[in-house]
This record gives C-alpha cells, structure tokens and sequence, in this order.
C-alpha cells in the first residue's frame, strides 16, 4: 500500500449529530455531505496535512487497506485531497440556459412597505409588440448560441392582472422554441389574490409554476402587505394557496423577513410545513433588521422544522435560507451577468430587477438590432469579483458568493455573521434527514 | 467487563479480552466502510440524494446548466412538490 499525506478541504464542515454520528461537508463541492460514524470521524479528525497513512494507521489500529478504501470514498468530493488541488466552482465558459425576470407590469394591487419598485402603480404593461420583439431576439439567441432551455418568470406589479396578454402569447413562445429543441418554462411570481378557474386551467395545461409572496399569518402578513384599500391579503392568499395545492400546480412561498413580520416568523413555519410546500425565508435587503431579534425567531423556526423531520417531513426539498445554495455551489448567487437578467416592460434589459425602471443604470434595449441577449447580457453590469478579502479566505465563500451583487456592503452580504451561524444548522438538519432515512431503511 | 469474569481463570479472561478485542478491531473496521451515499442511492437511484435549490422561482436563481436529458428542467421548482401538492 502507498503511503501518502491526505489533507482536509479548507472548507470542510465536521459537526457532531449525537454520540455514535456525525456529519461532513466539503462547503465548495456540489453535494458532497456525508453521514460518519464513529471511527471514520476519529480518522478524519485526525488527519492534520502532515501526519501520513502509515502513521495514521498504526495510531489508530486501522488496516492500511480499509484507511485507504475510506480515504478514497472522502476524496471523491475532496473532503480530502493527496495535494492541495483542492477545487472550486467555476463561472462556465458560456452559459447553455438563460433565465429572465420580466417586469410584465407596474400595475398591483397590493402596496407592500418594502417593495422596490420605483415606477410601481404608474400605468402601462407589456405591450404586444414589445412581447413579439422578446421572442423574436429569444428565436435570434437560441438559434446563434445552441441554448436550451429557457425560464420566464413573469413578475411586477402583479403579473396576474396581465393574465390574458400573457395567455396567447406563451404557448406561442414555447411552440417556436420548442421547433428549435429549447424548452421554455414560466412561473409568475405573484401576490397571489387573484386566481381564477381559467388561470389554473391554463397553468396546468402549460405547466407553469408558482412563487408566492406572504410574510405571515393573519395580521403579520398583513402589516406589510395591505391591498391598496388598506385591507389585509392573507385570507385571500391562504384560500389561493390552497387551491393551487388541491389541483397539484407547484408552488413555493418566498417571505420577506424584517421588523414588522419576524416575531411571527415560527407560526408561519408550523403553518408551511403543515401545508408541505416549498418555502424560502429571505432577509429584507436595503433597510435595518433587529439582529438579536432575528436571530431568536430563526433558531425557534430551525427548531421546529428539525421536529418536523422527525415526522418524515422532508426538509432538504422544502426550505431554503436566503440566496443562500448550500449544495449546488456556485461562482454567484444568481444569473445575472452571465445566463439572466431582467426585462422592462418597454424591453429594457437590465441586470437586476431591482433595476427596473431606473435610467441611471447602464442597460440595453431588446430592440437594438446587432445584439443578441447573451450579448446584452455580456456587455452589461458584472459584480463577480466585487468581493471582500474576507470573503476569499471564507469557508462558506462557495455557499454564499458574497450574497446578492447589488446589495453588498463593502463586497460583503450584509448577513454575513447571521450565515456563519445558520449555515452550519441548515447542513446539520440536512444530515439529521439523512441520518433518519437510513434508520428508516434499516441501514444503520 | 473483567469483574463479571471474576470466577475465571487468567488464561480464559485473557482469552475474553483478546476476542473482546479482535471484535472491536472488526466492528470499527466495517464501521470504516460505511457509505450512506452508497446505501441509500442503492436504494433510492443514482442522483437521489443530490439536492437542487428548493425554492427556484424566488428572486435569485443561479446558473445551472441543463443536463444530457432534452427534458430535464434546470430549475425545478422540486420534484416532492409535484407529487404532494
């Protein structure tokens, strides 16, 4: 047996889960978290970058072929590498699928106190031409780049009070990309008060898909998200929820946390995971959130969601943690700048959503002729590399990407210190669902 | 465990340690061998434990590039919500 010096990832994670077990993660390859036992955390723990498999072996009275079949099984997503080659997610060199907000609207019928849209409830949506002039550039791309696969996910204002100039035009889009080998997917990202029959006939013939916006339950919600007469959305949301569940259309639910919805923030968790959709707990950007409070009502929310695995309640495919991708990895938190952007409704291109309807960010027109949108894309705004030092000695730096472009203080997500606390937990409670599965099978 | 022994003679309580010993030496060395990736995609499917981003309609959804299959979604909202919504 060769002898050779193995050496932990820089940004491993080895946490204990009880007595018997632990968890491991290697925080900068793709899923990669690994339940252990006992004796694989004594070896793993002892390997130091210096001392060498002979030596490890003897200390730990551990055959040389069975250390060397363990350490084999870790290197294969370099929880331990022989040399310090360790790897990190790379930015592609082309992307080979786009995703698009569109802004189909300024019209809503909510005013919520943090949204951003500048130009909000000022009239006008997308037009038909400007639509036909989208899929034209979306045939001229797809054909030039070999793209395949396209995400729309049509947003506002509230997308639905477009509905029906968006009804013509998606099986349109998705037929002639669709004649191009490209799939196109849509989701409207809504507030949710208006659902009517044809609108879930028409989403379950075309498969679109739902993000949900509710901060609460009751008057929490309601706090932040009034109609525009001044009444509260939730009953209306809660029976709209329900009836895209009944009829089987996907759906998640993102929510807002600030000052005025997160004491409220464990009920809403025993309400989502009763409900057993996907949800997503993101922290208001751009204004001051009580740090102490936060942090109090996260954990509790934590807590009851690792109660809830013990149910067989499947946290891992359920709940998401900010911009936060714990097990895809990446060179950014989002797409924009590389593979995505946002469109206005006059056919503006922009970077970020949050641009929307703001002239004095730099942007392209999807009417300009000598440009394709991946051009566009290219030759707009890139935040990649506006990172903190801190960041790049970051064991997380992979799982957060210095979190949303726009947002960074000082090339830092202001939630750093919050991620270093919740990170950790989020993964635990991924291997407390592991660890769970394989005594329900009988595996351990 | 030497004490519940105590009736015995030296030469068996040695006998009892060095089982008691080889045992554990087995028992940690299969122990080293335990894969739960392994036990549970044998169980479950190639891929089954690989997790997506769950809620990919929010507002930041990052790169993902589509696989070999011409009808894989990139994006999914996640596969358990199709089958228990």
């Amino acid at each position: 047996m060769k002898t050779v010096t193995p050496i932990q990832s820089p940004h491993l994670l080895l946490r204990p889960l009880d007595e018997e077990h632990f968890y491991v993660v290697n925080c900068a390859y793709p899923n990669s978290l690994r339940i252990l036992t006992k004796p694989q955390y004594n070896i793993l723990s002892a390997i130091d970058g210096q001392t060498d498999t002979t030596e490890i072996s003897n200390r730990l009275s551990v055959r040389p072929d069975r250390l060397d079949a363990y350490l084999k099984m870790l290197s294969a997503t370099e929880i331990v590498r022989f040399d310090t080659d360790f790897s990190l997610p790379q930015k592609p060199i082309v992307p080979t699928s786009l995703n698009f907000w569109i802004h189909t609207t300024n019209r809503c019928n909510l005013s919520c106190s943090y949204c951003y849209i500048s130009t909000l409830h000022t009239p006008g949506g997308m037009s038909k031409d400007t639509k036909q002039q989208l899929l034209r550039k979306l045939i001229e791309t797809v054909t030039k780049r070999g793209i395949r696969y396209i995400k729309f996910r049509l947003a506002g204002g509230e997308p639905l009070t477009q509905f029906k100039s968006w009804k013509s035009f998606i099986p349109q889009a998705k037929e002639a990309l669709k004649a191009l080998g490209c799939k196109l997917d849509i989701a409207f990202i809504t507030n949710l008060t208006i659902l009517t029959d044809e609108i879930i006939a028409f989403s379950k013939e075309h498969n679109i898909s739902y993000g949900v916006s509710l901060d609460g339950l009751g008057q929490t919600n309601d706090a932040s998200r009034k109609l525009r007469n001044g009444g509260g959305s939730f009953e209306k949301v809660h029976q709209n929820i329900r009836a895209l569940v009944s009829h089987g259309l996907p759906l998640s639910v993102n929510t807002v946390v600030n000052n005025l919805n997160l004491e409220g923030l464990p009920d809403l968790t025993r309400y989502l995971v009763a409900l057993d959709v996907p949800f997503r707990y993101s922290i208001v950007k751009g204004e001051a959130i009580d740090a102490e409070k936060l942090e109090k009502y996260l954990s509790e929310s934590y807590t009851i969601m690792e109660e809830a695995i013990q149910t067989g309640w499947s946290f891992s495919s359920r709940h998401q943690f900010c911009d936060l991708k714990l097990n895809e990895l990446g060179f950014q938190t989002c797409a924009s700048g590389f593979s995505g952007g946002a469109i206005y409704i006059d056919g503006t291109l922009n970077y970020c959503h949050v641009h929307a309807g703001d002239t004095a960010q730099p942007a392209h027109s999807i009417f300009e002729d000598d440009l394709d949108l991946v051009d566009m894309i290219q030759q707009g705004s890139h935040y990649e590399d506006v990172k903190s030092k801190d960041c790049s000695l970051c064991k997380y730096k992979a799982v957060c990407t210095s979190g949303c472009p726009i947002y960074r203080v000082n090339g830092k997500d202001p939630q750093c210190s919050l991620y270093h606390t919740f990170i950790p937990r989020i993964y635990e409670l991924q291997a407390r669902e592991r660890l769970k599965l394989l005594r329900d099978y009988g595996m351990m | 465990m030497a004490s519940e022994h105590s009736g015995d003679s030296d030469e068996s309580i040695e006998i009892y340690n060095y089982l008691t010993f080889i045992i554990m030496i087995y028992a940690t060395e299969n122990d080293l061998l335990f894969d739960d990736i392994a036990l549970l995609e044998n169980r479950l499917g190639a891929g089954a434990l690989n997790i997506s981003s769950v809620n990919t309609n929010c507002d930041c959804t990052s790169y993902v590039s589509p696989s070999n299959d011409e009808d894989c979604d990139p994006n999914p909202i996640t596969p358990l919500a199709l089958t228990t919504s």
